[in-house]
């Protein structure tokens, strides 16, 4: 296919590329850039991103700044978060391939009624819902615990996981359940010893999708968790950066607080791409 | 096969219900102890010594108090680390814990927690939500436990008048440890180094002094406007240099925001324009600054002269400023004259920290946290919080010479010089709450593009006055 | 009677779905509605003292900052939509094209901003942004003069819908991109043959084979830009005086507050409302209009 693209055109699709490249690596290269930098000489680096002294000091700020100031160690931002975001995908795993199995192999009376009432799910937007919720959870006496946002999650991406499901499911060909019910299985059985084993993607899939979104998730995680001992990292990062508990943070320290939550993410991003690419793209486009 | 799935199903929701009680930290646990007969009758048993009344009390078990409030500046940890130690000495059973937060996130914290009835002890309650506290029975009023208790009401008499303190016109509904004053904290070092007035009095002086700094690329004015209440604050102090006097001038903006008189005169349009004036030598991008990007300007000796910043900030000057200080390089400015003919300068202060009681606690509890509410006030706090360059709202202390640091001393002459006046910014957001962010977010329009005729025709409608 | 049998089992799968999506979502969800009828201080604990009947909507079609917030929003959803399906588009037709072997890494390195979270992304830009930040002195090395990115108020709402393209290009990317595979090379190919140039390859073939795909990344921007709320609140919180502000954080100023604001609970909830249902009438009429197309 090269032989078809002239010399003009060669440039322009490799520039637009390089250009787009660049405009998206340039604040993560400036954002670590600034992080190695020698707090008193912050703001000085040869071609804009080699330091000019080069210096671990601000992570070491960073990490003071956990304990006491922050109200809870970094080792526990990271499990708050890991623990809701494991739990969370579990959850709705469960729950959202039991109901899209029905959907995708059963017909029953208000099928797709139930299906569109819980697609719509998706379009509801978060402020409607946070006051009753709060409300709703300290009655509960769930306020201030990992279940607040344990359940509001599972239940805010039941749409997005259910379209993904039943999509697949119904991909399934339907000999394989004629098969299996000659051979006397229960569906529930069916399910469990076939469908699910084939939908391996499909799982990756939602699990992509819903780490995406319990990990980043900030609204419900601010207003319902006030205890700094559960805070997930987009609270903490949140609280290092403006309005925190206290008077500014110096601007390296918090860069170097950034760098140490973006990097695990990193590295799981790009040691699963292919997954994440191919998750996102399969749920789009099924969807 | 199939029932058996689905109890399973169903076991497994119940059991993460139950797991609601996991990591849960719900209601404080009020420590209901035993009605002693002290903790029946009113606070008039704790009379001076402390350390008689906490002998006669029965019940000593661990009382743990929660305090929040606005005061993230690092003197206030130190004051507050000390106070503490000192009430404890007399009551060892009790554990006080304070949050400090700014206002961005503090705020929605507190109405959050109202709202989940889980809210602390002490509460900083702002005007402008303290009616519906007050209504949804949240918060008591002290004014006759303080009235009943002459020590506790001499040492608050000196600001119970402050208009934050009643509701309705009525009650005292809120403690204060310290009185703040809006000053203008600059680099003497700077001025001089480049041929400045020194001392800048009035907006001209800053003008001619501006000119000079802009050729060396310094900036002149470092602060915040986001909120504005700044840049309102700066309105009140140039309405009131004009008017001279606070009473007159407020009675000026309470009939304005009623829609009585007109925003379109002459006094209110020079302030503004001292105001336009003041905002021009600042940054561009101050209106989006955070009050902590502002605090950096300052301690970061980013810009000359800082504004809307005050006595709250004087420790944390001392300490991360203090060769600068010691130096004798940070000095302290009033608001500047908005004219040559203006001889008193004002100053926009009134009660700082303030804190309403929960009423939440009961018995044994209550009376500590009254104590503890009264202690704040204490003559052995007010030394404290002077040691760390606050000051405080509650008794006076002999000799405060003696403890003040010398930097403070000059402060307290430079503030002394001028006279207080109420911010009306807060009370006007108050009032009705459209005027008031007609009002403020104003500021921000004026520092855009608009006219200051065109602002003060707004106001002029949004409060309803007719021609 | 063994079907009746088994379509009461048929419901059986869907209970514990169900079960988190009454309490959790539907129950909230009417309670919030219902509050947009009351006048609740969002303090009181009792809400349904005051009834307001429509006296909020009403106040909400007069109130000028709830037409500044819509503004605002389609400034900043139209912006999203537009510019990322249009970069989105283009990038993913040259990586298609020009054959580079390295593609999918690209592809992965133009999305990973979007596994960011939005508190990063913003906190990130924000700096960046500041008068003394990278961008500006990159401008000035370059001669330009210092931009208020974020203090501008005309230019701040754009600044604001730059940052989440930078953010979620890459998502448009990929799912674009995914759907060219089903291009059928031979076709290009052969239309190369008969004379048709690069550019009217892109146009006459691939764009039509990728309408429908675009239309999905559409409603996905136009859903996600109307529900914006992290990126915008962790940089400007709204500000300056309201030149960012959009639906979401309208709601969020009136239900916790500004500073020192009376709560304005009920009034909060309206403005909630009027948003889903904007959102709702969008989808339906995109929905319609996909299957009409089809």
């Amino acid at each position: 296919m090269k032989k078809n693209l002239t010399i003009p055109q060669l440039i322009i699709t490799r520039a637009s590329i390089v250009i787009g490249i660049i405009i998206i690596i340039f604040p993560i290269l400036a954002i670590f850039s600034i992080a190695f930098r020698r707090p008193d000489s912050i703001y000085q680096a040869y071609l804009f991103f080699i330091p000019k002294h080069f210096s671990l000091q601000n992570f070491i700020l960073a990490k003071d700044l956990f304990g006491e100031y922050l109200g809870l160690s970094m080792a526990r931002m990271f499990f708050n978060s890991i623990l809701v975001t494991v739990i969370s995908i579990a959850i709705a795993l469960v729950i959202t391939a039991l109901s899209s199995f029905s959907f995708s192999n059963y017909m029953f009376k208000g099928r797709e009624f139930l299906f569109i009432l819980l697609i719509s799910g998706m379009m509801i937007p978060y402020q409607i819902v946070i006051i009753p919720l709060y409300l709703q959870l300290n009655k509960m006496q769930l306020l201030n615990s990992y279940f607040a946002l344990i359940f509001t999650y599972v239940t805010f991406n039941i749409p997005i996981a259910i379209l993904i499901f039943r999509r697949f499911f119904e991909e399934i060909p339907k000999e394989l359940r004629d098969a299996a019910r000659i051979d006397g299985a229960s569906d529930i059985r069916y399910f469990l010893r076939i469908v699910i084993p084939l939908s391996k993607p499909a799982i990756a899939t939602v699990i992509i999708f819903l780490f995406l979104n319990f990990w980043n998730e900030f609204l419900f995680a601010r207003i319902f968790i006030r205890d700094y001992e559960l805070q997930t990292i987009p609270v903490v990062i949140s609280r290092i950066g403006l309005g925190g508990t206290r008077a500014l943070i110096p601007w390296g320290t918090y860069t170097a607080a950034i760098v140490i939550v973006i990097v695990p993410i990193m590295i799981v991003f790009f040691a699963l791409q292919k997954w994440f690419i191919r998750g996102i793209t399969m749920g789009a486009l099924k969807g | 096969m199939k029932k058996v799935f689905l109890i399973f199903l169903v076991l497994l929701f119940s059991v993460s219900m139950v797991f609601a009680g996991i990591g849960c930290k719900g209601q404080t646990a009020e420590t209901t102890a035993a009605e002693t007969t002290a903790a029946e009758t009113t606070a008039a048993e704790t009379t001076a010594a402390e350390t008689t009344a906490a002998e006669t009390t029965a019940a000593a078990e661990s009382v743990t108090i929660k305090m929040w409030d606005y005061q993230t500046a690092e003197a206030w940890n130190s004051a507050y680390n000390e106070i503490i130690a000192e009430f404890q000495k007399t009551y060892p059973n009790v554990t006080i814990e304070r949050l400090a937060q700014t206002h961005e996130g503090g705020e929605e914290l507190v109405k959050s927690s109202l709202l989940a009835g889980d809210y602390p002890d002490l509460v900083p309650i702002e005007p402008g939500f303290a009616e519906s506290t007050v209504e949804a029975g949240y918060i008591i009023d002290l004014e006759p436990i303080i009235k009943a208790d002459p020590e506790w009401f001499s040492w608050v008499e000196g600001y119970i008048s402050d208009p934050g303190i009643p509701y309705k016109g009525k009650g005292i509904w809120r403690i204060s440890a310290d009185t703040y004053h809006i000053v203008v904290f600059y680099f003497k070092d700077i001025v001089k180094q480049y041929g400045g007035i020194d001392p800048a009095r009035t907006i001209t002086d800053y003008e001619e002094n501006d000119k000079l700094f802009k050729a060396e690329g310094i900036l002149t004015l470092g602060n915040t406007y986001q909120g504005n209440y700044q840049a309102a604050n700066s309105f009140g102090v140039f309405v009131t240099q004009q008017v001279g006097n606070s009473k007159d001038a407020w009675e000026m903006f309470r009939q304005a925001a009623n829609g009585e008189i007109s925003w379109q005169n002459d006094i209110f349009k020079t302030a503004l324009e001292g105001v336009v004036r003041l905002y021009a030598l600042g940054s561009d991008d101050a209106i989006s600054l955070a009050y902590d990007e502002s605090v950096a300007r300052l301690l970061g000796k980013k810009a000359v002269y800082n504004m809307y910043l005050g006595s709250w900030m004087l420790g944390d000057i001392e300490k991360q400023l203090a060769s600068d200080v010691e130096a004798g390089n940070v000095g302290v400015l009033l608001y500047p004259a908005i004219t040559d003919e203006i001889k008193t300068l004002f100053y926009g202060g009134g009660i700082g920290a303030h804190y309403s009681i929960s009423s939440k606690p009961e018995g044994y509890k209550k009376e500590i946290v009254l104590k503890w509410a009264k202690f704040i006030n204490s003559p052995q706090a007010s030394a404290i919080f002077l040691k760390n360059s606050i000051m405080p709202a509650g008794a006076p202390v002999d000799n405060p010479g003696e403890i003040v640091s010398p930097f403070f001393t000059e402060y307290l002459n430079v503030v002394n010089n001028g006279q207080m006046t109420p911010q009306y910014n807060i009370s006007l957001v108050n009032s009705n709450p459209e005027v008031g962010d007609t009002f403020l977010t104003g500021f921000a329009e004026l520092f855009s593009g608009m006219t200051i005729d065109e602002y003060l025709a707004n106001m002029d409608n949004v409060c309803g006055f007719k021609g | 009677m063994k079907t009746i049998k088994n379509n009461l089992s048929y419901y059986y799968w869907h209970i514990p779905a169900l079960i988190f999506f009454l309490v959790f979502l539907i129950y909230p969800l009417i309670f919030g509605i219902i509050i947009s009828f009351f006048n609740w201080d969002g303090l009181n604990p009792n809400i349904f003292k005051n009834f307001a009947g429509i006296s909020n909507y009403i106040k909400l079609f007069q109130d000028k900052l709830f037409w500044l917030s819509l503004r605002n929003t389609v400034y900043f959803t139209l912006g999203t939509v537009i510019l990322q399906n249009f970069l989105g588009f283009f990038l993913a037709v040259f990586i298609f094209l020009s054959r580079i072997k390295q593609g999918s890494l690209i592809r992965s390195i133009i999305f990973l901003p979007g596994i960011l979270s939005g508190v990063l992304v913003a906190l990130i830009w924000r700096q960046l942004l500041m008068d003394d930040g990278a961008i500006n002195l990159l401008l000035n090395f370059l001669g330009i003069p210092t931009i208020q990115f974020l203090a501008n108020k005309y230019l701040a709402i754009w600044t604001v819908t730059l940052v989440n393209i930078w953010q979620f290009t890459g998502f448009n990317l990929v799912i674009l991109y995914a759907g060219l595979q089903s291009i059928n090379l031979e076709l290009l190919e052969s239309s190369s043959l008969d004379g048709a140039n690069f550019w009217q390859n892109i146009f006459h073939i691939i764009f039509p084979i990728l309408k429908p795909t675009i239309w999905l990344t559409v409603l996905f921007n136009f859903i996600g830009g109307f529900r914006v709320f992290d990126i915008i609140w962790n940089m400007t919180k709204g500000g300056p005086a309201h030149a960012t502000e959009v639906l979401t954080t309208f709601v969020y100023l009136n239900s916790f507050g500004g500073v020192q604001s009376t709560n304005r609970m009920g009034y909060a909830s309206a403005i909630a409302t009027i948003l889903m249902i904007v959102v709702l009438v969008f989808t339906i009429l995109r929905t319609k209009y996909i299957r009409g197309d089809q």
